[in-house]
């Protein structure tokens, strides 16, 4: 097997065998870094429209709630309507004060459980109004597969932590990386038959996300 | 069609050609993409200054890639991933097949990735025993046929939804006659009872990024979190020049990659992952292999030119604009990587003797230097490669056939520059041409010529192999002015 030495010297040999002809591509050169954008402030409010409509667009339904506990109630009502028996949450804790008569919650589902559940609940700790992205990261709750394995993803967002762009999350992120993070745009999509549209192939058919303000 | 290769490309052009239901299956490719790309970068402020600072991002690390990459492998074991070196196809798939079976695995899940199509992983594993499972749908579609990819991006755009359901039908008892929805659907249960299975799962990466140790992975559908998240142990295979030097350098690469790809401002997820989880109650990797596959690319950075391959994003717009691979596919190329990007990899991944008719599978026209997200230069890396083929500079080697090929040719431009040389001299040529011509020229030009014809004449058979040739007008400009002159001017 080759050695990690042995793989830098190789790229190392082959970088100085092209010095010679740098000074004649001379725009083929890295050129001054500019800064990236940044768009102008915006209001929370105007933030949560756009990240809505964005989402709407991409398949996404949002609901907007006034506080936590209207969040709750909204939950409950969106798990009434699609039916749903059994439910997978992360370790949010207001997902606990959920309350439905005939419907299982499921706090740290097994693997089986997760494939079985109706719907996955989970909040999101930043989002993106540009593209109606949700962005989980891992440090902070458990949703990784929470989010991922039922068919259907109900999602807490704050509008506070609505960001105008890519850019913005993840210099905002940047300084504390989580192992894993997740950006979600809509429900799971395929074109690969035909570049016809199908939702659901294999993540969530559904995402519906519940903005408190 | 799986015995095309590189050195085939006029054989496999003609077939394709000839192929009338790849023809209705490409038919969509270039406008559909076409389209949604146009309305997607419209969206971005300066489209240009974007491109132009991911042209300077890839320079900039490909320049110092020993750097970048040693600080990459450090920084990823730092936060517990593990990093294994490839030199080449044979080491990767040495590597990955040592950890699954390590692990005990007789069957493994697969996202897409075209470094493990490179270097032929999927067969690797089944010499050893292993299933490998391909879940991105397009990749299960050509599993099951068992053909290879034709698309960087929707590796079964050459099939058919009818070829899709019959395939189906045979394989997984599926109905004959079942829409895109049903088939989907059936791909979802099927591959659900895998991924609920799997212990190990094998990706690719699209972006590592150095001053973090993180991969960054991009896809619509989902198969690529179940992967990564649901077995124990997640492989991530990764081409060596991936790398970007800063976190926030991801930024203006997630705004080019989905846009060029698949015209989406964002595709449906990106999965970041930055090591292994670092606290039990954590959610997380519990085991992260990275590969990194050299395989030919290090030779690349040898020169300026050359290196800008290795800038490539796999995004394919080049693919969905080339108007060669809009009519001819993508196995035509015989290769993994189709259409203008791959037709500068793949001489140089497997050496120009093995595919040299691939750098002129290309008109110049230069539409896929136009929408090039990291703004390579195809046509002058095509330019590059021919200069190569024809000097043989690329070993050095220069044969008799070439040295008499150099006479030859300069023979032949003597003799040309010679014709034209004086007015009395080209108008005899001229009027040579046009009675000569006679025999070949029809309706203002000159088909294919070949027999007596072309061996009297050596240029033109060469020439009219390919492209009709123009006929000498049968009057020229200059001697319209004089008989208009002589007329006084007036128009006939």
């Amino acid at each position: 097997m080759t050695s990690r030495a042995e793989m830098l010297d190789g790229i190392r040999s082959s970088l100085a065998k092209s010095a010679p002809f740098e000074g004649l591509y001379h725009h083929l050169q890295p050129s001054p870094r500019k800064s990236v954008r940044h768009a102008s402030a915006v209001s929370a409010a105007e933030l949560a429209k756009r990240f809505s409509s964005e989402l709407t667009t991409v398949g996404g339904e949002v609901h907007r709630a006034a506080n936590e506990e209207l969040a709750v109630e909204t939950i409950c009502e969106v798990l009434a309507n699609i039916g749903a028996k059994s439910v997978a949450i992360s370790d949010l804790e207001l997902l606990k004060s959920i309350d439905g008569a005939d419907i299982e919650l499921i706090e740290n589902p097994s693997r089986e459980q997760l494939f079985v559940v109706d719907a996955g609940i989970t909040s999101a700790q930043l989002a993106i109004a540009e593209t109606g992205t949700l962005v989980l990261r891992s440090a902070t709750e458990r949703h990784r597969l929470v989010s991922l394995v039922p068919p259907v993803h109900i999602c807490v967002l704050r509008t506070n932590d609505i960001r105008p762009t890519m850019h913005d999350v993840l210099e905002e992120m940047s300084n504390a990386i989580d192992p894993t993070i997740t950006f979600i745009t809509g429900p799971s999509r395929t074109s690969d038959i035909e570049l016809t549209l199908a939702i659901g192939v294999h993540g969530p058919k559904r995402l519906i996300v519940v903005l408190i303000d | 069609m799986q015995a095309q290769t590189a050195n085939n490309f006029d054989k496999n052009a003609r077939a394709a050609l000839a192929d009338p239901v790849l023809q209705g299956a490409l038919q969509n490719l270039a406008s559909t993409f076409g389209t949604r790309r146009k309305a997607a970068i419209a969206t971005v402020p300066d489209w240009e200054a974007s491109r132009e600072t991911a042209r300077s991002i890839k320079s900039e690390v490909l320049g110092k890639l020993d750097k970048y990459l040693g600080a990459f492998a450090d920084n990823a074991e730092a936060n517990g991933a593990k990093i294994h070196w490839a030199k080449d196809a044979k080491e990767a798939c040495s590597i990955v097949t040592g950890l699954v079976k390590e692990r005990g695995a007789q069957m493994v899940v697969k996202s897409k990735s075209m470094v493990t199509e490179e270097i032929h992983l999927n067969h690797a594993l089944e010499a050893e025993g292993v299933e490998p499972v391909e879940t991105d749908l397009g990749e299960w579609i050509i599993q099951l046929a068992e053909e290879t990819p034709s698309h960087i991006v929707v590796p079964a755009i050459h099939k058919t939804k009818r070829q899709i359901a019959e395939l189906f039908a045979e394989k997984v008892g599926t109905d004959k006659d079942a829409n895109v929805d049903e088939l989907t659907a059936t791909a979802r249960r099927i591959l659900r009872q895998k991924f609920a299975e799997a212990t190990v799962g094998i990706s690719g990466v699209n972006f590592g990024v150095a001053e973090t140790g993180s991969i960054l992975i991009l896809e619509n559908e989902g198969n690529v979190r179940l992967t990564t998240s649901l077995p124990k142990t997640h492989i991530a295979v990764m081409g060596i020049e991936k790398l970007l030097p800063k976190f926030t350098d991801l930024g203006v690469f997630l705004e080019l990659l989905p846009r060029s790809g698949t015209g989406q401002r964002l595709t449906a997820y990106q999965s970041i992952i930055t090591g292994t989880k670092k606290h039990p109650d954590h959610e997380g990797p519990e085991e992260l292999h990275i590969v990194l596959v050299d395989n030919g690319r290090s030779k690349m950075l040898a020169h300026p030119v050359t290196r800008q391959s290795l800038a490539c994003i796999r995004c394919g717009a080049c693919l969905n604009a080339c108007p060669v691979y809009q009519s001819v596919g993508g196995h035509a190329y015989g290769a993994v990587y189709p259409g203008p990007i791959g037709a500068v990899i793949t001489p140089q991944l497997q050496g120009l003797a093995k595919a040299k008719q691939l750098p002129y599978a290309s008109s110049l026209c230069g539409a896929c230097r136009e929408v090039c997200p990291v703004k390579i230069d195809i046509p002058e890396l095509l330019l590059h490669l021919r200069a190569e083929i024809t000097e043989g500079t690329s070993n050095g080697a220069v044969t008799d056939e070439k040295v008499a090929r150099r006479r030859g040719e300069s023979i032949a431009f003597r003799l040309y520059s010679s014709m034209w040389k004086t007015p009395g001299r080209y108008r005899f040529f001229q009027k040579l041409a046009r009675t000569s011509q006679r025999l070949v020229a029809r309706d203002g030009k000159i088909g294919k010529v070949s027999g007596l014809i072309a061996s009297a004449a050596p240029p033109l058979g060469a020439w009219t192999a390919w492209r009709d040739a123009p006929a000498v007008a049968p009057e020229s400009f200059r001697e319209k002015w004089e008989r208009k002159l002589k007329n006084g001017g007036k128009a006939e």
